[in-house]
C-alpha cells in the first residue's frame, strides 16, 4: 500500500468516523416535510360556521314545511254559506289526526291543493250534481235540524264531515242540506269546531226556552228561500 | 415493517441514517437547502421503491440507499450545470503521497478541508475515494474519460493536503 492509498483509507476512515449530524442539519423539520410527502392528509373540507348555520337554517325550514304539509288540519270539511261575524272557528285544541288515518274522500280533497272557495267556485256541474244527489231531506234529521233551525243563520250546512279518529272528540251527524247551486260557498272547518258551534247554538236554544220565544220551523226541504218562506208561512198561519 | 409504509419503522431508518447521509449530500453539494432537498428526495425514493428491494443485510441496505442519495446529488449538479467542464488531458499529476503519517486529525477539520475543494475535485475524490467508483464508473457517471478522473484525483489529493498543510497539519506534506 502506497502513501496515496494510506492517505485515501485515512481519510475515508475518519470521514465515516463521523456518525453524527452536523450543527447545520435541521433533521426534525426534514422528517416532517418527508412524512408530509410520504403520508399525505387526505384532503378535508373545511366549511365555515356561516355556511354551516345556514345550511342548518334550511334544513330546519324544510322540516317545518314538511311537518305543515303533513299534519295540517283537513280533517273536517264543513260547507258554509254567508258565516256570521259572531262565531269565528277556532283553532283545534285537540291534537289532529294523522293524514293516513282520514278517510279516503279527505285525502282526496288535501290532494287537490286548493283553496276551498277558488276550489268550488272552478268546481264543474258535475260535481253540483252530485252533491245535490246528495242533498237528503231535513224531515230525516232530527236534533241536528232543530240546531240548524234554532240558529239566525239558516244558510249554515254541513255538507261533509269526515269521521275524527279520536275517540274523545263527539262525532258531529252529518247533514247534508239544500244548497243553491247559483251560489254554493264552503267552509273547511274542524270537527271540534263543529262541537263547539253546536255546543252554543244549544246552549242558545235553552236560553231561547226558559226565556218562552218562539221558535219558527223555517225551513222546508224545497223552499229555495227557507228563511223567507218559513216566515212567511208563520205569519200567514198567525193572520187566519 | 417500511416497507408496510410504518411511520414508527421509517423513523427509526431515518434516525440512523439522516445524519450521515446529509453530510454525505454536503461533500457533493455547497449550500444546505440543496443536500435537504437531495437528502429528501432520496429519501422519497427510498421508502416508495422499498417494497421491491429484498433485504439481504444492514449493510446492503445502507449502501444502497447512500446509492440513491449520490445518484439524487449527481442528478443535482448536472440540473445546476454545477459540474465543471473537465479538461480531456491524460497527464497524470504528480501523486501525493505523505511521508508520515499519523492518524489523528480531527475528522471534522478533514470534513471541513473536503467540502472547500472544488466541485469537480471532490466530486471525483468523494466517488473514488469515499465511495469506491472505479474511474470507468466515474468517467460514466460524470461523462468524462476515465483519464480525465485520474487527474482530477490527483489534483484533488494534493490540494486536500494543502489544506490540511494550511490548517496546522504540518506532519502532512506532499510530495
Amino acid at each position: 500500500m502506497n502513501d496515496t492509498e494510506r492517505f485515501d483509507d485515512w481519510v475515508r476512515s475518519e470521514i465515516e468516523s463521523l456518525d453524527t449530524a452536523p450543527e447545520n442539519f435541521r433533521q426534525d423539520a426534514l422528517w416532517q416535510q418527508l412524512q408530509g410527502e410520504l403520508h399525505p392528509k387526505k384532503q378535508q373540507v373545511f366549511l365555515s360556521m356561516r355556511w354551516v348555520s345556514i345550511a342548518a337554517a334550511i334544513a330546519l325550514f324544510l322540516l317545518a314545511c314538511g311537518l305543515w304539509w303533513r299534519f295540517w288540519p283537513e280533517s273536517a270539511v264543513v260547507a258554509t254559506i254567508d258565516m256570521p261575524s259572531n262565531i269565528q272557528p277556532k283553532k283545534p285544541t285537540v291534537p289532529l289526526p294523522a293524514f293516513e288515518k282520514a278517510e279516503p274522500q279527505a285525502k282526496e280533497k288535501r290532494a287537490q291543493k286548493t283553496s276551498p272557495k277558488t276550489q268550488n267556485n272552478q268546481r264543474p256541474a258535475q260535481e253540483e250534481n252530485k252533491v245535490a244527489e246528495k242533498i237528503i231531506p231535513l224531515e230525516n234529521f232530527e236534533k241536528p235540524i232543530i240546531q240548524i233551525e234554532s240558529i239566525a243563520h239558516p244558510e249554515i250546512i254541513v255538507a261533509e264531515v269526515t269521521t275524527p279518529t279520536q275517540p274523545s272528540v263527539e262525532m258531529p251527524k252529518v247533514a247534508i242540506a239544500h244548497v243553491p247551486k247559483s251560489k254554493p260557498y264552503f267552509k273547511i272547518v274542524h270537527a271540534n269546531e263543529l262541537t263547539d258551534y253546536q255546543r252554543t247554538e244549544e246552549a242558545k236554544a235553552k236560553e231561547i226556552q226558559t226565556q218562552k220565544f218562539v221558535v219558527i220551523h223555517w225551513q222546508t226541504s224545497n223552499s229555495p228561500s227557507p228563511t223567507q218562506n218559513s216566515l212567511m208561512s208563520y205569519i200567514k198561519k198567525k193572520s187566519e | 415493517m417500511c416497507k408496510e409504509n410504518n411511520r414508527f419503522a421509517q423513523n427509526r431508518l431515518y434516525d440512523a441514517f439522516s445524519g450521515r447521509l446529509f453530510r454525505l449530500c454536503m461533500r457533493y453539494l455547497r449550500h444546505e437547502q440543496e443536500a435537504e432537498e437531495v437528502l429528501m428526495n432520496g429519501f422519497l425514493k427510498f421508502f416508495r421503491s422499498l417494497p421491491d428491494f429484498e433485504y439481504r443485510d444492514d449493510n446492503s441496505l445502507e449502501v444502497w440507499l447512500k446509492r440513491i442519495v449520490i445518484n439524487e446529488a449527481l442528478m443535482q449538479l448536472r440540473r445546476q450545470k454545477a459540474l465543471p467542464v473537465f479538461s480531456d488531458s491524460n497527464e497524470v499529476e504528480t501523486i501525493a503521497s505523505m511521508t508520515s503519517i499519523e492518524y489523528s486529525i480531527d475528522a471534522e477539520g478533514i470534513y471541513a478541508a473536503i467540502l472547500e475543494l472544488p466541485v469537480g475535485y471532490r466530486t471525483v475524490f468523494n466517488l473514488y475515494v469515499m465511495e469506491g467508483y472505479t474511474h470507468d464508473e466515474i468517467a460514466q457517471e460524470l461523462h468524462i474519460q476515465a483519464g480525465t478522473s485520474k487527474s482530477q484525483l490527483s489534483k484533488a489529493r494534493a490540494m486536500l493536503q494543502q489544506l490540511l498543510t494550511q490548517r496546522g497539519y504540518e506532519r502532512y506534506r506532499t510530495i
